[in-house]
């Protein structure tokens, strides 16, 4: 049996907050991202017949949950769900908007994530060293210590470094490259310079990751409206179709034999993701990809093949990633120079670019992008192939 | 003193806590396929449920490591900067660890470690591990 033909487009793109400023709860800034997107799209909510919610793993129903429904005023859905795919919760959610639509099961799907970590007197870690589970052996991590991403990535970055015979300069070119990308971009947090030297002088979170190396956390909410490429050419904005969409779970066992940490759900995803848009990884234009941490970039290089394993350090090295370099790779400063909206920070910048609406960043080819999500210890990935409209249709 | 968050044993992973508190690091064998594992219902390779703990050596090498420089909970406090790490057990499963380390001695990806259970409060044992001197250690 052929594959399904996937018939959607992302039409509308929202967003609330995106500041590292006290904010309204999670909740507000969901239901004002998706009247944003809505807006942005030339839509009234009465347009909206799906809401897929995407949240952190550490909230609840209470901090954002299906009552987004009521919240937002909305009648009569054919489709409300709550995805959770820890990072690929974002593009996980546009997957299944993406499949509902193609499949005659909703229209326009709205789907938002937001958060809101940051609360005045409240430090960050506290946020972000959020306890899971600790049940079973996987529980021991918190007894050793390691709390929060960076510590886990952290221990992926050391043994990326190690295995490979790398140096923490690697790190530095991705923590650089995204800095000057953001420096393009008004709508990124940190928007001053950074020089090697500065990147260097930051102090360690986990070693071998200083400052640099992790996501600005920010309190916003982003929202991206999913309908069928016909609806998306009547409305306001030109459609970022979607050419292509998968997951990948590796399942890696923590033992001997395996590299968990070398090795994503990117390598299971790339091949399906290329092949179903009939395209090689020689024809993507630019990659948004989920850089929580700076180590993420260097494997998801080499995970989709821009790379050979082992070579990311090179490539990103002397400017590859920076503007003006071999491929634009997160042109909006990602999650460590632009803002952490986990999933949905690749896929904004993805659709700006696709519009054409970057600005001073926006890139001269944006007709084929690549947007990837990251979630657990490399555990979960969603990947997305994005086309211009008018090179696409 | 504050204890940090504690895992709290599953079915499949209870007796591995029981051994500790018993001052010993266990291993599951799978009876089948002969693979060593922690805590999985049934074997991670092969799927059977002929699983059985056994004592592991206790000696492992340093998959991976790293210092942490926050204190994200307050049972760290007064051990910021700590190192941590992943463990790769002689017997092929890998667990996440406290490293700690005499002086002069410092943690090293592939380093040869032991472990040292840890009793943190009345029925609270934790698995960390002492890097050994190692002849490739380079720097002081």
């Amino acid at each position: 049996m052929p594959a399904a033909a996937i018939n959607a487009s992302i039409a509308g793109l929202g967003k609330a907050g995106i500041t590292r400023e006290a904010t309204p709860p999670a909740r507000e800034l969901a239901r004002l991202a998706v009247l944003d997107a809505l807006a942005d799209a030339g839509l009234t909510r009465q347009a909206l017949d799906g809401l897929l919610i995407c949240r952190t793993s550490a909230a609840t129903d209470k901090d954002l949950g299906l009552d987004l429904q009521r919240t937002l005023g909305l009648r009569d859905l054919a489709l409300l769900e709550i995805v959770l795919c820890e990072g690929a919760s974002a593009i996980a959610a546009i997957q299944q908007a993406a499949l509902a639509v193609s499949a005659g099961l909703a229209t326009t799907v709205a789907c938002v994530f937001a958060d809101a970590p940051l609360v005045p007197g409240k430090r960050t870690s506290e946020s972000f060293g959020r306890i899971k589970s600790p049940s079973g052996i996987d529980g021991l991590r918190y007894s050793a210590g390691l709390f929060g991403g960076a510590a886990i990535y952290a221990l992926a970055a050391r043994r990326y470094l190690d295995h490979y015979g790398a140096n923490e300069e690697a790190l530095s070119s991705v923590a650089v490259a995204a800095r000057q990308w953001a420096m393009l971009n008004p709508d990124a947090i940190f928007r001053q310079p950074l020089t090697r030297d500065q990147y260097f002088a930051a102090r360690y979170i986990a070693e071998p990751l200083r400052l640099f190396d992790c996501a600005i956390p920010v309190n916003g909410g982003i929202a991206a409206i999913v309908t069928s490429r016909e609806r998306a050419a009547d409305l306001r904005q030109p459609p970022a179709h979607i050419l292509s969409m998968a997951q990948g779970h590796p399942g890696t066992p923590d033992a001997r034999g395996f590299e968990r940490e070398l090795s994503t759900g990117g390598r299971i995803a790339a091949p399906a993701l290329l092949a179903r848009a009939g395209i090689s990884v020689g024809e993507v234009d630019q990659l948004q990809l989920y850089d929580a941490f700076s180590i993420s970039t260097l494997l998801s290089l080499e995970q989709y093949g821009i790379c050979g394993p082992g070579e990311a350090m090179h490539f990103v090295a002397d400017g590859g990633i920076a503007p003006g370099g071999r491929i634009p790779v997160n042109t909006g400063g990602g999650h460590l120079s632009g803002y952490y909206l986990q999933g949905m920070t690749p896929v904004a910048e993805a659709v700006i670019q696709a519009r054409g609406a970057g600005g001073d960043r926006q890139c001269g080819k944006a007709r084929t992008i690549l947007v990837t999500n990251e979630g657990g210890r490399f555990d979960y990935h969603a990947a997305l192939l994005l086309g211009q409209a008018e090179h696409w249709s | 003193m504050t204890l940090p968050p504690i895992a709290l044993p599953d079915e499949a992973s209870l007796p591995f806590f029981k051994g500790l508190a018993h001052g010993h690091l266990s291993v599951q064998l799978c009876g089948r396929c002969g693979t060593a594992q922690l805590g999985n219902p049934e074997c991670s390779d092969c799927g059977s449920t002929a699983l059985d703990w056994r004592p592991a050596s206790g000696r492992g090498t340093i998959h991976s490591f790293t210092r942490i420089h926050i204190a994200y909970h307050q049972a760290f406090a007064d051990l910021v900067p700590y190192w941590t790490g992943l463990i790769e057990l002689e017997e092929g499963p890998r667990l996440f660890g406290r490293l700690l380390c005499d002086a002069g001695v410092r943690p090293r990806t592939d380093g040869p470690v032991e472990v040292v259970i840890e009793q943190l409060g009345d029925e609270v044992f934790v698995p960390n591990f002492r890097c050994l001197a190692d002849h490739r250690q380079g720097e002081p």
